[in-house]
């Protein structure tokens, strides 16, 4: 599987000024990350672990006070790669939508309140495409909706006559009008309720489905990975702890972090103690030093407290735990 | 066990629209239950179903429009003042970073409840009893002591929230949606430290939310509502493991299952369904797939069945 | 103290505080006068500033200066009585239609939105010369106490109208605390930004607006203010005549004034922004 999008060794910090001098959020604090193409693929965190953040550098939306302090991040345009933190401005802003495009957590803030949905379609289209008659384009809009299985009626409706659900399936319709390669999705299920959270991830998988290209899933329900996302990574304090398959990740999680979100998961049909993992996430401006998950976790020994695990291969899986290192023999 | 709260008819219109085109919505349409002592009794529902409007009515905070809450067979008109009535009952709300005013410090609410309440006379004797009730939960006077709310993190302000809705010895506390917004990392933490409660202080819990898993996984008897009407009723492993009522059996079907291997393969219906509430007849006849003709005419009315409650056309028979 | 040293670091709050205790002193000073402030031909008329008058002597044969202590004294207390008098009003109303709801705020905020509505200088006007006689320093800050009050009590009201669906609102109700004590427990910290901006913003207009008054011949002229100080130099043309000490005086202490409060107004109301302070307090963790 050749990659769509390559993330080397990322760091974004906000560096923002308070009264008492600088205070620095490491949100994104070394992340490398391979997405392939043709899939869907899940990146799970919990709030405040950086996942949102990482978005916007994958997205090259880098403005103050988020600033990049290193790596890369690479998308590969028609064979070559390219990097998408050093494009000029005007070349990263043709990408936007039609090789990478983003969904974001609230979609109301997409459309324009107080205008039909065909205007702010219309509007996107006519400062994308060029060279292109109107009747043409908005036929184009229909055709894209009944598509997706939706009734291209919607278009004469304001943003505020559509359920949430609604709401949403039509951002996501937005998002991919001009077929782009890559789509991500920050929440998009978050705000709705069951019924109309499944509705919106059965039409993310037929997106996939039709377009072939790559959905990047943000989400902290586990659940809706396991649903939907083919390969998926674990996000914990701004850095990738775990990463592979879904299914393997699902039998075999490797970090203790991992497993702990896993096997806390309450099931129908299932009253057994679900124990989560002991004390609260690290503040993001003030991590602890080595693994920042060592203060969390009862298999921490000497080493998890100076050094940080770098992400590595085990079997099919990666992650970044000495634990799991073959020079550890585990004693226990 | 002894009958603790009793519900019975509970019924919330709200008038929409101008004083011309007056539209009247029931929101909460004749709900009863019953909450023994001791036990966790879950009301599941998506958002517009009416949970959270039953909570507020039963906290005092909405007047019904008709119908009763009893604790222990005395009804709330009956309480002359609020604090009476929250001396017995308890909540905890969804948002732990909105529980708590930010520009205050945590502990103060715990000191205004102790001393609202004359629940203690003097400092010492307050602190002794704010520290066992913090204790119970997890969290300590001294981590708490001079902070404000965005010092915490949200599982330890949802447990401070639960810590100070305790100091008045409750029987029942209220949880509206507690552990929604609380990290995927520390939610069980939170939903145990109910069942230990319930354990511990022999307190009842009304835990409201639209998430099956966990009300499965901690509540004793459930009920799921739909668009104002409790739809089905009853012991958590027979509602849940054994669903009748078509909207029970939907519901669980659109949760997302923690399992790769058990991917759904059928594909649901989603209909856009906004004027379900206004409906004559079966609110949820729009998209039942086992609708007749009955079911859009006539309200069900509910039966039992094997110890449920169900109201469904489709059991009546 | 730790409030005020964290005030003094923004220079707009330092300059304004220091220009305003500067006015503040000398209206003190007017204590001090060897001269009585409505008593005229007391010192040699149209002198330019010299050791014995500093500031020189007017075509009244008053002294500019000391005549000029009194007029600040006086346009303080007047613009004091107005701000404070229409802040309670305010409050009261504005804390009671949020929090009450119901036919009470319908009829709060009719009165405010009358109040609004009808142009505020013609009435202002209209009353003064009904009154001109009675306009001493006190019925002239009431009368602009009575005209200040409404738009700020809508301001107050909305604001108490969003922290009321606020969670913590029914925290603080199940903690058993009764209307009073939420209200000034719960919503006062949030309001006191308003509150202070608000009060500094009316300081400037009752001064300005007691100006244009006394301008128009609407007050009692012998009270030395700063408009009628300016209304007087006006009348003896001492713009035409030279007298540029006369005039410049009321206008120059107007200005210093104005931009003083101006000053103290944005960086005590930035201080006060429930955001910033959230902020600060998360700073310190």
């Amino acid at each position: 599987m050749l990659p769509v999008i390559r993330a080397e060794d990322l760091q974004a910090f906000y560096v923002l000024e308070t009264l008492r001098g600088k205070k620095v959020v490491r949100a994104v604090n070394g992340v490398s990350l391979v997405i392939p193409e043709n899939t869907v693929y899940g990146l799970a965190g919990e709030s405040g672990c950086g996942k949102t953040t990482l978005l916007k550098v994958l997205l090259g939306n880098l403005e103050p006070p988020l600033r990049h302090f290193g790596g890369r991040v690479l998308y590969r345009v028609d064979g070559e790669y390219l990097d998408a933190l050093a494009l000029p401005e005007g070349k990263r802003q043709k990408l936007r939508w039609t090789y990478i495009s983003y969904i974001p957590q609230g979609s109301m803030s997409v459309f324009n309140p107080v205008a039909k949905l065909r205007t702010t379609f219309m509007d996107f289209l006519e400062s994308h495409v060029s060279g292109k008659m109107r009747q043409e384009l908005l036929r184009h809009a229909e055709e894209h909706l009944e598509r997706l299985g939706l009734s291209p009626k919607i278009l004469e409706a304001y943003p505020h006559q559509l359920s949430g659900g609604m709401r949403q399936r039509v951002a996501i319709a937005l998002a991919t009008l001009l077929n782009p390669r890559v789509i991500l999705a920050d929440e998009p299920t978050t705000a709705l309720d069951v019924v109309a959270q499944r509705a919106v991830l059965q039409l993310l998988s037929d997106i996939q489905r039709k377009l072939r290209n790559t959905i990047v899933l943000v989400t902290h329900d586990m659940g809706i990975h396991a649903t939907v996302t083919t390969r998926m990574a674990i996000m914990y304090a701004g850095r990738i702890v775990e990463e592979g398959w879904t299914q393997d990740i699902f039998t075999t999680p490797l970090h203790p972090y991992t497993q702990y979100l896993i096997r806390s998961l309450p099931r129908i049909g299932d009253k057994r103690l679900r124990e989560s993992a002991p004390g609260s996430p690290p503040s993001l401006a003030q991590l602890p030093p080595g693994c920042p998950f060592h203060p969390r976790c009862p298999l921490a020994f000497e080493r998890c407290r100076e050094e940080v695990p770098e992400l590595e291969e085990v079997g099919e899986q990666k992650v970044a735990c000495f634990l799991r290192r073959a020079s550890h023999v585990v004693t226990s | 066990m002894s009958l603790l709260l009793e519900v019975q008819n509970l019924t919330k219109v709200f008038a929409l629209g101008s004083i011309f085109s007056r539209l009247r919505l029931t929101a909460v349409d004749r709900v009863s239950f019953t909450i023994e002592e001791g036990e966790i009794f879950t009301l599941a529902g998506e958002s517009g179903c009416g949970k959270t409007t039953t909570a507020r009515m039963i906290l005092g905070f909405e007047p019904p429009t008709g119908g009763t809450i009893r604790y222990r067979g005395k009804a709330l008109e009956e309480f002359t003042d609020r604090k009476s009535w929250f001396r017995e009952v308890q909540a905890v709300f969804q948002n732990p970073f909105e529980t708590f005013n930010p520009l205050r410090k945590v502990e103060s609410y715990f000191f205004e409840t102790v001393f609202n309440f004359k629940l203690a006379a003097q400092k010492d004797q307050a602190e002794r009893l704010i520290e066992e009730k913090l204790q119970a939960v997890g969290l300590s006077l001294e981590e708490i002591e001079g902070k404000y709310p965005s010092e915490f993190s949200g599982g330890q302000l949802q447990r401070a929230s639960i810590a100070r809705a305790l100091l008045t010895n409750p029987s029942l506390l209220v949880a509206d949606e507690p552990v929604s917004m609380v990290d995927a990392s520390l939610r069980m933490s939170i939903v145990n430290l109910f069942r230990k409660l319930c354990d511990a202080f022999a307190v009842s819990v009304l835990y409201i939310t639209h998430d099956l898993a966990t009300a499965y996984y901690v509540s004793d008897r459930i009920a799921v509502m739909f668009r104002g009407n409790i739809v089905e009723m009853g012991k958590v492993e027979e509602v849940l493991g054994n669903p009748r009522h078509p909207y029970t059996r939907l519901l669980l079907e659109s949760i997302p299952e923690p399992d790769p291997a058990k991917r759904p393969e059928e594909r649901i219906v989603f209909l856009e369904e906004r004027e379900e509430y206004l409906r004559a007849g079966c609110k949820f006849a729009g998209r039942c797939p086992e609708a007749w003709e009955l079911c859009g005419r006539e309200a069900p009315q509910e039966v039992e069945v094997d110890g449920v409650l169900v109201r469904c056309h489709k059991w009546a028979k | 103290m730790e409030a005020l040293r964290e005030l003094f670091r923004d220079y707009r709050f330092a300059v304004g505080f220091v220009i305003f205790l500067f006015l503040v002193v000398l209206a003190f000073l007017s204590f001090a006068s060897p001269y009585d402030p409505i008593r005229q031909l007391q010192v040699p008329r149209d002198r330019p500033p010299s050791r014995a008058h500093i500031l020189g002597t007017n075509s009244k044969g008053q002294d500019v200066f000391w005549e000029a202590t009194f007029a600040i004294r006086n346009s303080l207390i007047i613009a004091l009585i107005a701000g404070l008098v229409s802040r309670i009003v305010a409050i009261l109303v504005g804390f009671v239609a949020g929090y009450r709801g119901g036919t009470l705020d319908r009829v709060l905020m009719g009165l405010a939105d009358g109040l609004l509505v009808i142009p505020l200088f013609l009435i202002l006007v209209m009353v003064a010369m009904l009154l001109r006689g009675s306009m001493t320093l006190v019925n002239t800050g009431l009368l602009l106490a009575f005209f200040g009050w409404a738009w700020d009590a809508r301001t107050i009201r909305s604001q108490i109208l969003s922290l009321r669906e606020r969670e913590f609102t029914k925290t603080s109700v199940l903690s058993g605390n009764g209307t009073m004590s939420l209200v000034i427990r719960e919503y006062l910290p949030f309001t006191t930004p308003l509150i202070f901006s608000t009060l500094i913003n009316n300081i400037a207009w009752a001064i300005g607006m007691e100006i244009v008054l006394a301008i128009l011949g609407l007050v009692r002229l012998e009270i030395p203010t700063l408009g009628t100080t300016l209304q007087w130099a006006i009348t003896y043309q001492a713009m035409l005549l030279g007298h540029w000490w006369w005039i410049s005086t009321p206008v120059v202490l107007t200005i210093l004034l104005l931009v003083a409060l101006y000053w103290l107004s944005v960086s005590v109301s930035e201080y006060l922004d429930p955001r910033m302070r959230i902020q600060r307090i998360g700073a310190r963790s």
